[in-house]
């Protein structure tokens, strides 16, 4: 629960810049450690939060002040109300929050607000629309073994041929952070690494004073199969930098994990930027600890339009003006524009399908950032 | 021009080339949505949580199509079968409450 000031009984808040808790009535600072808890024995194992429930996505946010929650992080429904005081295991350690809430905003407007921003987002990005959480993450280590059946490209003078490739390995890893929240996205929660675990302390929730966490709820079989996509990512995205042809890509695999005894039970930093537009929901995230931005920013889509519609009609005049020089111009200057409308025909086919492809990634990637998205594609995980 | 009527080839010369500026439009317009994109990869090597590099146990090249299958059953059992840990209390808890 809230812990107070010793010299006049305010509420103490964590501020990430000082590393400090402060006292917003008298000004006083003190070091978490240093706060002393008065039911240190009976919260050994155990501490007291504030349960609030969205009644739009079913999440659970968790406070252990008296700051009341307003808006659920995960889909920014203000439909959220408090539900009840519940005892949490208390996690092995955290990392501080040392990204502030005014750094956090600053390195989202620098990062992800573009001239397509839409003003009505940008009106959005204000103190009230973010919210510091610490998230619960299982930090392991595990043995790993893995199989691919691999196919490149190779130059043969002007021939492309393709090739097989067959490799199998083991390799020990060590402090793989995997995020123990079902509703938080695995894709989304591996973007946000590293955390510098050099800087994680012994679990104290004093330093929980102005945000809010949230509790794992993933069974060991799930943390398994989170583990063993998180390391075969890791694997297969080194191991195909060795393979010696061009468009290398695993056909087939299998992989297996061994994580090791007790993993270990972390909180770390996020802030969570959650907003509506066009009534769909997004979610943008800043690892609290090194500042990094996870995330898609919707963009105007009249001005999309508007860029897509200017480049359509350059090219148009540009094809005109080219068949037109070819129609009435002499036979030397024709063969030069020839060639140039031959070069932006070629040109023009093959980007179609390159251009198809690139706005479908586009839109992939926008829709993680969408949190409803996010909450139905929980994570799916190998059992 | 080959017995073809003008008008006809006017018509399709247009909608060809509507089509090349439409892929042109596409791509170029894709690329622009890509730069504002921040959903990266993570930046994370495998030397980020190992000391070591893969131990590999088989390294060919050229292999024929047909040797995938093989592959997969060599390696298609888990090696560390059997293999008991101690869990924490927390994630024995969640997989009861599934």
């Amino acid at each position: 629960m809230a812990v107070l000031c010793k010299n006049c009984s305010g509420k103490l808040i964590f501020n990430p810049a000082l590393q400090l808790l402060e006292c917003k009535a008298c000004g006083g600072s003190f070091r978490p450690e240093d706060i002393r808890d008065i039911n240190a024995e009976a919260h050994s194992k155990y501490y007291d939060t504030r349960v609030y429930v969205c009644g739009h996505c079913g999440a659970e946010v968790i406070t252990n002040d008296t700051e009341a929650s307003t808006l659920c992080v995960y889909c920014g429904n203000p439909a959220i109300v408090f539900s009840r005081i519940a005892k949490q295991r208390r996690p092995d350690g955290l990392i501080p929050f040392k990204i502030t809430k005014e750094q956090a905003l600053d390195r989202i407007k620098n990062k992800l607000f573009t001239p397509l921003t839409p003003k009505e987002v940008k009106e959005k990005a204000t103190f009230s629309n973010l919210r510091g959480i610490y998230v619960p993450y299982w930090v392991l280590n595990a043995d790993f073994t893995e199989a691919d059946y691999i196919t490149g490209e190779i130059s043969v003078g002007r021939t492309t041929i393709k090739k097989h490739y067959s490799r199998a390995g083991s390799i020990r890893f060590n402090n793989v952070p995997i995020d123990g929240s079902k509703i938080l996205n695995d894709n989304i929660s591996m973007r946000l690494e590293p955390f510098n675990l050099d800087e994680a302390k012994e679990f104290d929730e004093d330093y929980l004073n102005g945000f809010y966490s949230n509790i794992s709820d993933t069974s060991y079989e799930e943390l398994k199969g989170s583990a063993a996509n998180r390391c075969h990512k890791i694997y297969s995205d080194h191991m195909l930098k060795s393979i010696p042809a061009r468009n290398a890509k695993i056909d087939d695999s299998v992989y297996w994990i061994d994580i090791h005894d007790d993993p270990v039970y972390m909180m770390m930093p996020v802030w969570f930027f959650s907003f509506r537009y066009q009534d769909k929901p997004y979610t943008v995230l800043v690892n609290g600890q090194t500042g990094e931005v996870v995330g898609t920013i919707p963009w105007e889509k009249k001005q999309v339009y508007k860029i897509a519609g200017g480049i359509f009609a350059a090219v148009m005049v540009t094809g005109l003006a080219l068949y037109s020089g070819i129609s009435f111009s002499h036979a030397g200057i024709n063969g030069m524009l020839n060639n140039s409308a031959s070069a932006l025909t070629i040109f023009g086919l093959a980007a179609f399908p390159m251009g198809l492809i690139g706005i479908q990634n586009v839109l992939k990637k926008l829709s993680l950032a969408q949190s409803e998205e996010m909450f139905k594609f929980v994570k799916k995980r190998q059992g | 021009m080959y017995g073809i009527p003008m008008p006809i080839v006017i018509v399709f010369a247009i909608f060809f080339w509507s089509l090349v500026s439409a892929g042109i439009s596409l791509f170029i317009t894709s690329l622009i949505l890509k730069k504002y994109i921040n959903a990266e990869e993570t930046h994370c090597s495998i030397y980020e949580y190992s000391t070591e590099d893969i131990n590999y146990s088989r390294k060919l090249d050229q292999v024929l199509d047909t040797e995938k299958q093989d592959l997969m059953f060599e390696y298609g059992n888990d090696p560390y079968e059997g293999k008991k840990h101690s869990i924490p209390e927390q994630l024995l808890k969640n997989g009861e409450e599934l």
